[in-house]
């Protein structure tokens, strides 16, 4: 039986839009298994984005539980929530989010810096920049960089703490056809050999076909849950 | 704190191109400002402390009763001889009539011991003695033109009972035109000798080392034994409290100077840290989002203001001794005059690390007092408002 990384427990999240409640995610509950390749799809608005927030940590839920490796995520205070976000998740954005003023290699190796306890291995960024296909880029700053360049970093960066779920949230997004192809057999092939549990959320259906697992949501709520076209017999 | 750090902050510092300039150039000015006018107060102390004009003694020792003598031949004798006194400089208050050609005018103004004046300032009066032991006297500019009087020629008058003449030495400014217009000093010997009647007031300069308070003792001492104790002993000046008190003076200048500083360099750091977290949002909420915590990000922006200081001190530090070798170069700038000196002055610029260290502690420190409402702000931002994801 596979080992749940992520479980979403009746998670509800509410925004205040001036006086209005907007509930972004509505009474979701979900189970991520250990090395799943998992899509989030969706209309824009139905929630997806808000899931992958709180899976990573980077927001709280206003109702419900997120367990992370079978603690409670949210339960821990600002400080926990940095080390949690620090080395037991990745994310990747949409739009790159790397340090302008950072080259390739710091950019990789910064989370990896931030806690003393953390290892610290110089040859673990190299090996991550040969993987993703940029070692050759390593001392050029991002501005350098073309758009799928900038992503490959930036997956590099989510994988430095060896993280147990990496979160992306739309990250072909930005980029060509072409190029959001290339990342995508990259995440795939990091799944693999990795054995990382990756969850994106995505609109692009060729993107979302590559997926073992499809979770559809609409109105903050799961409208499905199925295996993706590559599992099925 | 770690070296990616450090590099982190340093690279912020210039990362907004020519803007990065604005609070580097007040860090700069700042430095400037305090090491340059510190250097320029610095030359003008140790000018002070190397010859401070003094017209007065240590000792100024008067009768009790305005125009009553108090002191006579053996006592001023016994005074000139006292343990711990360098120059003993009598002095008494004349006024008559002085007249050159045709002309002639009232005149207020003193009689003095030319030697023990030219000892105890003999910047100022040295003219008064001669080696031909020759009468001289200065006198004030406007009684000069009043009466057509030139320096080198002779003047005659009377004053009370005695006739006088005497050779004009130098034409003088006073400290008011009211006095330059009456004022004549001559010297005991052109009145025929020291009249101790007329002494109204003595002035004592205590030897080097010999302190005042134990000479002023020894003094009253001769002073209670020449049937005169009610002498009053009223004032104590040293060349280190002159020197102290325009210290004192120009000290305050230099404070405010300091205040008015410290609040714009205030003001322009946080403000130029304030646009920075504006504009670096995205970016610090994506350094928190992989686990930066908000006191390491406000680390960053301490750091920061470090490299800020030290690059602006460095640059200030070079300019300041650039500027003020170039001052020294042109012959110094003008000053208004420290308290009892009536004309400006022209200083240099002399370095004393005091300035420099005191503009580093002031620059550094407002810069971290500044990053402290940055680090505030950090920590009020959720990550998702950071990251534009809200």
């Amino acid at each position: 039986m596979s080992e749940i990384v992520l479980r979403y427990e009746a998670v509800s999240k509410e925004y205040l839009l001036g006086e209005t409640v907007i509930n972004a995610l509505s009474d979701v509950s979900l189970a991520v298994n250990h090395g799943e390749f998992s899509a989030l799809v969706g209309p824009s608005g139905s929630g997806k984005s808000t899931l992958l927030h709180l899976g990573a940590g980077l927001d709280r839920p206003t109702g419900g539980r997120v367990h992370l490796l079978g603690k409670r995520l949210h339960d821990v205070g600002e400080k926990g929530m940095a080390r949690v976000r620090n080395r037991e998740v990745g994310f990747i954005f949409q739009t790159f989010n790397l340090i302008p003023v950072l080259n390739v290699r710091e950019n990789v190796e910064y989370p990896s810096l931030l806690y003393p306890e953390v290892k610290k291995n110089r040859a673990r960024v190299m090996e991550l920049l040969e993987k993703v296909g940029i070692a050759d880029q390593a001392d050029k700053r991002p501005h350098m960089l073309s758009g799928g360049q900038r992503q490959r970093v930036a997956i590099a960066r989510a994988l430095i703490n060896d993280p147990n779920v990496v979160f992306a949230d739309e990250p072909t997004a930005n980029l060509d056809h072409r190029t959001g192809d290339s990342i995508m057999r990259l995440l795939e092939e990091l799944n693999r050999s990795f054995g990382t549990t990756f969850l994106y959320s995505t609109h692009d259906e060729k993107i979302m076909a590559r997926a073992k697992r499809i979770i559809s949501l609409e109105d903050g709520k799961i409208v499905s849950d199925t295996a993706g076209p590559e599992s099925r017999p | 704190m770690t070296v990616i750090d450090v590099k982190l902050a340093q690279r912020n510092v210039f990362r907004q191109g020519f803007r990065s300039l604005l609070p580097l150039s007040v860090v700069l000015f700042a430095c400037l400002i305090v090491i340059l006018i510190g250097g320029i107060y610095q030359y003008l102390f140790d000018t002070l402390e190397e010859g401070v004009i003094r017209a007065e003694g240590q000792i100024w020792i008067t009768p009790a009763e305005k125009g009553r003598p108090f002191v006579d031949r053996g006592l001023f004798q016994s005074l000139g001889g006292t343990d711990g006194v360098s120059i003993l400089s009598p002095r008494a208050t004349l006024s008559g009539i002085i007249g050159f050609g045709e002309k002639s005018s009232l005149f207020s103004g003193r009689a003095v011991d030319a030697d023990a004046e030219a000892a105890m300032d003999p910047e100022n009066n040295d003219v008064l003695i001669s080696a031909d032991r020759e009468p001289k006297a200065k006198i004030g500019k406007l009684l000069a033109e009043g009466l057509g009087v030139a320096e080198g020629d002779w003047i005659s008058g009377i004053a009370g009972d005695d006739g006088f003449s005497a050779r004009i030495a130098r034409i003088v400014t006073t400290e008011s035109e009211e006095n330059d217009r009456f004022f004549l000093e001559i010297p005991f010997s052109s009145l025929g000798g020291m009249n101790y009647d007329l002494i109204d007031s003595l002035h004592v300069t205590v030897k080097p080392g010999a302190n005042p308070e134990s000479v002023a003792a020894r003094l009253k001492n001769a002073f209670a034994a020449g049937g005169h104790a009610d002498a009053v002993f009223t004032r104590y000046t040293s060349p280190e409290g002159y020197v102290n008190a325009v210290r004192t003076i120009y000290g305050n200048n230099l404070a405010f100077i300091l205040i008015v500083i410290a609040i714009t360099v205030f003001f322009t750091i946080s403000a130029a840290f304030t646009l920075s977290l504006t504009e670096r949002t995205k970016e610090l909420g994506t350094m928190r989002s992989f686990g930066a915590s908000p006191s390491r990000l406000g680390l960053i922006f301490q750091i920061e203001s470090c490299f800020l200081s030290l690059y602006g001190f460095g640059f200030g530090f070079a300019l300041s001794l650039a500027i003020g070798s170039l001052v020294n170069l042109l012959g110094g700038i003008e000053m208004p005059p420290p308290p009892t000196v009536a004309e400006a002055i022209h200083v240099g610029f002399h370095f004393h690390p005091v300035y420099p260290a005191l503009a580093f502690v002031l620059v550094f420190g407002i810069g971290q007092l500044s990053t402290f409402a940055v680090t505030r702000r950090l920590n009020r931002m959720n990550i998702i408002g950071q990251l534009g994801l809200d």
